[in-house]
């Protein structure tokens, strides 16, 4: 029996989160192609649609405060009238994967999907500078700050990026915004359009990079040189040293750990934040 | 687990000079004293001994034996830290990374090269200058901080207000865990996916483990550079000239401001001269593409004049860019010329309050009656107000104290931070809850307990009332008081 919650707080969230035995966590659902898991395990469906709308920006310090159920595209005009963005290609030029398969501003920092600005400006992990969290009991915790450069205390903001909602669920970011006529487009070179839910993000030193195109001829792919990453479409091909790949459509093959270290620091990790399971269970794969 | 009992000390030692040898242990009394402290120099504690391994696995034989007799050790570069992140808090060995400063291997193709955590930050630049690469984080301590500080710290440096602090520039470092195992961490290729444990250790102050080794990225040198300083009649103009470039969308790679304490200063020490009604300078550097860094001087020149500038000097070739730079990058040491000591304190602020922010440090100076220059990275609201005073005399180190802990406070209250590029070490630990709350404070032990559950490694740092280290505190306190 699955029950459906949709706090519009992050008060209600806490409570949500206390009261529950295990949660899923449910964005707008458009990276769900990117999960591990083969079916949502969770006790609670936990929508985030309700969590939404910009709470503060600050313009000229070029911050803002948003609810994480809120949409990126809500997000990115609400900046836009200000001559900010968060610095991510649009999907008209690049597709859906390139442009880090936009949904929910809680999606984007929590799945941290790789983007064709990448190699230029950065990612989601370098512009979050700090968030609300709640945590398996409900507490609710800050991390970070408005400050835009920030080393006081252990980095929990950049933890949290990328980890699926394993560790904790996002209640609120705070994000450096960049400014719009700075934007620049996107050098990728295209060929077709790899679909989503079963494509490859691949990610290669340098050196490797003209070696992963040449591979990847008569397949639909994209290509950042700046970034050495390729969107493709299907499996990955042949892997070279150092690299990674995510996948969609590939169950528990669309995140590989293989580093047996690593992957005991993750069960710790994972041990010490959610010591129930709570959040997201089976979504990072190897926790 | 044994503890470490002082009375042993002499069997300790011997014991430690047969595991390591006896040319890596220095243990006499000058050696103590030299290791009692960083540059914060307001708390100090001498260490039992100070070891200076080669290599990973030295540094593995020293954690290992400091596990097996119960001795805490805290790591240590060159000693340039302005938190206390070096203080060897319980006592016990201070590890020097002195001796591990080989660049092991450099790779220009993919842009990276791997070094030892002692290796000197300027030297990383130096050593593939050939290639046009250089290491983007820039510390005014460059010439002696070393990589594994900068790491510890994640040092940033006026550049990185374009090309971002350490932890942007590491991409995979090997270290000692606090149970003695050889760890790595991090890709040669960025945004490995997982848990990133990576921004955890850059900037996790020496407390998450001992850093041996690390690939760090290089970053290409821009191709033209231009550089302005620009001089105003009130301090207001200046910051207010910041708030205006920021918002503009202009992104210079440096923006630096300096007051007149400063030019007081630098105008002693070097002969430089300023306009005789300046009361703040601003220091702007565009780097990139020709086009862009003339389009960006352009904006920069236009809002300096539009917020009444006195003078704007534009360099025009290298060595006039160095002289301009004079100011920033020896202003602090020039200070020695104002009073005997000086100490610098790290808070951020958004960056529209610098206005003011400003106006209240020269409301704090005033009240505790000791000067306060400020020299600083001002786009992106990183402050460096410096105290100048007589540490001779308790009443000023006690006001010194006093109004660093209102400035700080003041960051907190508009919405900032206690620590730009400093760390919190020991210094800072009291205002961590105010900053953060009881929960920020929770998850950040947890972020900690994932690396490190030992009392040995590094105490008494980043997180305040830790076990067996507020009684401590009083002594360490008790070296300057």
């Amino acid at each position: 029996m699955v029950t459906v919650v949709r706090p519009t707080t992050v008060e209600e969230l806490a409570e949500v989160v206390r009261a529950a035995e295990s949660v899923d966590i449910v964005g707008s659902g458009t990276k769900a192609a990117f999960d591990v898991r083969p079916y949502c395990s969770g006790r609670v469906h936990l929508e985030t649609s309700g969590l939404k709308g910009v709470v503060e920006h600050d313009v000229s310090d070029q911050v803002v405060v948003v609810r994480a159920g809120t949409s990126l595209a809500d997000l990115q005009s609400a900046l836009a009238e200000h001559g900010q963005c968060l610095p991510l290609p649009r999907r008209e030029d690049v597709g859906v994967l390139a442009a880090g398969v936009p949904g929910t501003v809680g999606g984007l920092v929590a799945m941290g999907l790789p983007h064709a600005l990448q190699g230029v400006l950065g990612g989601p992990r370098d512009w979050t500078i700090g968030m609300t969290v709640v945590r398996p009991d409900g507490q609710v915790a800050r991390l970070g700050s408005k400050a835009v450069k920030n080393v006081a205390g252990y980095d929990v903001t950049r933890l949290m990026v990328g980890a699926r909602g394993t560790l904790a669920v996002i209640g609120v970011v705070i994000f450096r915004t960049y400014p719009l006529k700075a934007l620049p487009k996107p050098v990728v070179q295209r060929s077709g359009e790899p679909n989503p839910v079963c494509a490859t993000i691949h990610r290669t030193l340098r050196t490797d990079f003209a070696a992963l195109a040449e591979r990847l001829a008569g397949r639909a792919h994209l290509a950042d040189p700046a970034s050495s990453t390729a969107w493709y479409e299907g499996d990955p091909v042949a892997r070279f040293a150092e690299d990674w790949v995510l996948q969609s459509g590939a169950g528990a093959a669309n995140l590989e750990v293989a580093d047996p270290m690593v992957v005991g620091l993750m069960r710790r990790a994972k041990r010490i934040f959610d010591p129930a399971n709570k959040f997201n269970p089976g979504a990072m794969g190897v926790v | 687990m044994p503890t470490f009992d002082p009375s042993s000390e002499r069997a300790l030692l011997d014991d430690l000079r047969a595991v390591l040898g006896s040319n890596k242990v220095l243990a006499g009394p000058s050696a103590r004293k030299a290791y009692d402290c960083d540059a914060y120099t307001v708390d100090k504690s001498e260490p039992l001994a100070v070891v200076l391994p080669e290599s990973t696995t030295d540094v593995q034989t020293i954690v290992r034996w400091c596990l097996a007799h119960g001795v805490p050790y805290t790591p240590r570069g060159a000693g340039t830290g302005l938190s206390g992140g070096t203080l060897p808090a319980l006592g016990g060995l201070v590890v020097s990374t002195k001796k591990m400063t080989r660049i092991l291997e450099v790779d220009l193709d993919n842009r990276c090269l791997l070094a030892q955590s002692g290796a000197v930050n300027k030297r990383l630049s130096e050593a593939v200058a050939h290639a046009g690469l250089h290491f983007a984080p820039d510390p005014s301590s460059q010439t002696v901080s070393t990589l594994g500080g900068n790491i510890a710290e994640n040092s940033g440096g006026p550049h990185t207000l374009k090309y971002g602090v350490t932890v942007q520039h590491v991409l995979k470092v090997t270290m000692v865990d606090p149970l003695g195992e050889i760890v790595t961490i991090g890709s040669r290729t960025e945004n490995l996916p997982g848990y990133d444990f990576l921004s955890l250790i850059v900037g996790g102050e020496g407390t998450l483990g001992i850093v041996t080794e690390a690939w760090v990225k290089l970053t290409p040198n821009p191709v033209k550079v231009e550089t302005v300083l620009a001089s105003f009649p009130r301090v207001r103009d200046a910051t207010q000239t910041v708030a205006d470039i920021i918002a503009e969308g202009t992104i210079p790679a440096a923006l630096e401001m300096m007051d007149r304490g400063i030019m007081k200063a630098v105008s002693l020490a070097f002969g430089l001269k300023y306009p005789p009604d300046a009361e703040a300078l601003l220091l702007i550097e565009c780097d990139g593409a020709p086009e862009t860094v003339a389009a960006e001087m352009d904006t920069v020149t236009r809002l300096c004049r539009a917020n009444g500038s006195l003078e704007l000097n534009v360099a025009q070739n290298e060595a006039e860019r160095l002289k301009l730079w004079t100011a920033r990058k020896k202003g602090i040491g020039a200070m020695g010329r104002l009073a005997p000591s000086i100490v610098t304190q790290d808070g951020v602020i958004p960056r529209s309050k610098l206005p003011e922010m400003l106006d209240f440090i020269a409301e704090v100076a005033r009240d505790a009656g000791v000067g306060i220059a400020n020299i600083f990275h001002a786009g992106d609201g990183n402050l460096h107000p410096c105290f100048y005073f007589d540490d001779r005399d308790p009443d000023q180190v006690r006001a010194v104290v006093a109004g660093g802990d209102r400035i700080l406070q003041k960051c907190l209250d508009l919405g900032g931070s206690l620590s730009g590029e400093h760390g919190i070490g020991v210094e800072k630990l009291d205002l961590m809850e105010t900053m953060f709350g009881k929960e920020g404070l929770v998850i950040q032990a947890d972020a900690k307990r994932v690396f490190n559950e030992s009392p040995l490694c590094n105490p008494c740092k980043v997180l305040p009332n830790q076990k067996s280290c507020v009684e401590h505190r009083r002594r360490w306190r008790g070296a300057a008081w």
